[in-house]
Formats: C-alpha cells, sequence, structure tokens
C-alpha cells in the first residue's frame, strides 16, 4: 500500500486532462424541407397592413418617372 | 399581399454600377463579395445591353429546394431570406442559383468557403430588425424601415425596380407600350414562373 500511493499521486492528475475529452454526441437533426432558424422579426411586421402601405407609397415616390 | 420581386429594364439601363455601389455601401458588403452586378451581352457592339442582376427573390427558389440543411425561408411577401447560423457553405445553392447569386466570403483548403451570402431585397436576416448583429451579419434591413432596396432606389434612370410585382408589371408595361417593341423581361420568367405573364397573372 506505501508503495502503490506514490503512483496514485501521479496517476490521478495525468487521467483528469482526459475528462475533458468527453464530446456530445447527440448529432443536429434536422426534418427536410423545414426551416428550422430563428424566427425573424420582419415577418411579423410584414403582416401589417400599414407596413404595406407605408413600402407601395415608397415604391410610388421613387420608382416612377420623375 | 405584395409580392416583392426585381425588375431590370435593358433598354434603360446605362451601367453606370450605381446599384453595385449603393449595394455596397447601405450593406457595408466585404472585399470580394458583390450581391449585385451589372451584366453587359454584346460588350461594345451595337445594340449591347446591360442588366443589373442579383437574387431575383425567385417564387420556387432552386437555392432553398437543393439547401441540405434548409437555411432558407421565405417572407410572406416572397422576399427569401437565409440563416446563417445553419449554413454550413456546401455551395449548393451556388450551383443551384440560374443568376449566380449566392456568395462566398472565404477561400480556404478543402473547399472551406465559409457562409454563404447574397442580396436580401435589403431586408437583413433573422435578428433583431436594425440590430448591430443584423447588420454586420446580413446588412441593412431597409424593409423594416419602411424604405425600398437601395440598388433600386438610387437608379438614376429607374431602369432597376423592386418592389410589388404588380406595381412593377404596370411600370414596365406602361413603358414599353409608350417605347413600342418586344417586351425584354429579362430573367423574369425564369425567377417568377414560365406560366406568369408579365402582370403576375397566370397564363
Amino acid at each position: 500500500m506505501t508503495v502503490r500511493a506514490p503512483w496514485a499521486v501521479l496517476l490521478v492528475p495525468a487521467l483528469l486532462p482526459l475528462a475533458g475529452c468527453y464530446e456530445e454526441l447527440t448529432p443536429a437533426y434536422y426534418e427536410p424541407g423545414e426551416y428550422k432558424g430563428e424566427q425573424d422579426p420582419l415577418l411579423d411586421k410584414l403582416e401589417h397592413r400599414e407596413m404595406q402601405d407605408e413600402l407601395e407609397q415608397r415604391f410610388d415616390r421613387t420608382a416612377r418617372d420623375r | 399581399m405584395a409580392r416583392m420581386k426585381f425588375l431590370c429594364d435593358a433598354e434603360r439601363c446605362i451601367e453606370c454600377n450605381a446599384c453595385v455601389v449603393a449595394c455596397n455601401n447601405e450593406n457595408d458588403v466585404p472585399w470580394g463579395i458583390n450581391r449585385r452586378r451589372v451584366l453587359t451581352l454584346n460588350d461594345g457592339e451595337p445594340g449591347e445591353k446591360s442588366i443589373s442582376v442579383a437574387c431575383m427573390h425567385c417564387t420556387d427558389a432552386p437555392c432553398a429546394a437543393v439547401c441540405p440543411v434548409d437555411c432558407f425561408y421565405t417572407t410572406t411577401d416572397g422576399i427569401v431570406l437565409h440563416d446563417k447560423d445553419i449554413c454550413i457553405g456546401c455551395g449548393y445553392c451556388f450551383y443551384a442559383c440560374p443568376f449566380g447569386a449566392p456568395q462566398f466570403p472565404e477561400q480556404e483548403a478543402f473547399g472551406v468557403r465559409g457562409k454563404m451570402d447574397k442580396c436580401t431585397f435589403c431586408a437583413g436576416g433573422p435578428p433583431e430588425d436594425n440590430s448591430v448583429e443584423e447588420y454586420e451579419r446580413y446588412g441593412a434591413n431597409r424593409i423594416a424601415e419602411g424604405k425600398l432596396p437601395a440598388c433600386a432606389e438610387m437608379c438614376s434612370t429607374k431602369a432597376l425596380l423592386a418592389g410589388d410585382g404588380e406595381l412593377v408589371a404596370d411600370i414596365y408595361l406602361t413603358r414599353v407600350l409608350k417605347r413600342s417593341g418586344r417586351p425584354d423581361t429579362w430573367g423574369w420568367q425564369k425567377a417568377y414562373g414560365a406560366g406568369l405573364t408579365v402582370s403576375g397573372e397566370a397564363s
């Protein structure tokens, strides 16, 4: 027992770095054809009629010949 | 609901590249990337035509169809956007796009290209509208401010039109009737469907 104790003292620090080698093995899973990303807040804004009117007015001001 | 579309009137485009500069300036696009560019057909010959090309925000976008990680989404008014957090830079969209719109910022060993970048119709991306994060990753979000794409608004001859497809078609038809000749809606049918007329109605 007295002979093995120093080995144990050396072995524990040697094994500690290996503890950080764990890797998450769960893969990212995607449903085909379905957007899985973050929701764009613009999508809600575009639903409002005021927003559509604003863009139409902007178009009239900027795209038509002066 | 509006259906946002681009249309470049080849009879009016004077190849000034103001749309390219406006896009790069508005979106702070990195060197080596051009979300929009001007192509000239039969350059130097009589009757040459120039057209301004970027992502056309196709009705049935082929880039979205081939994306293996489905990073594309389409807004209710037809703007095709993507999420750079999901993009793996595989380049499939680049091969699928008939307009050469997807751009990749890097060129490294083992085909590493970085996250895809393309025209967003000045509508930014998934982060909070007009936030610093959105601007740095996707560019300006003019749509959220009630503005239209900078390239079209800057066009001095009004060759490049961007907005609701019905209004764009209305303006273009008026021009064609006024100057006579055949309508030359370059890329329009490829982007928005072969079964669609210039007015956006099914033929």
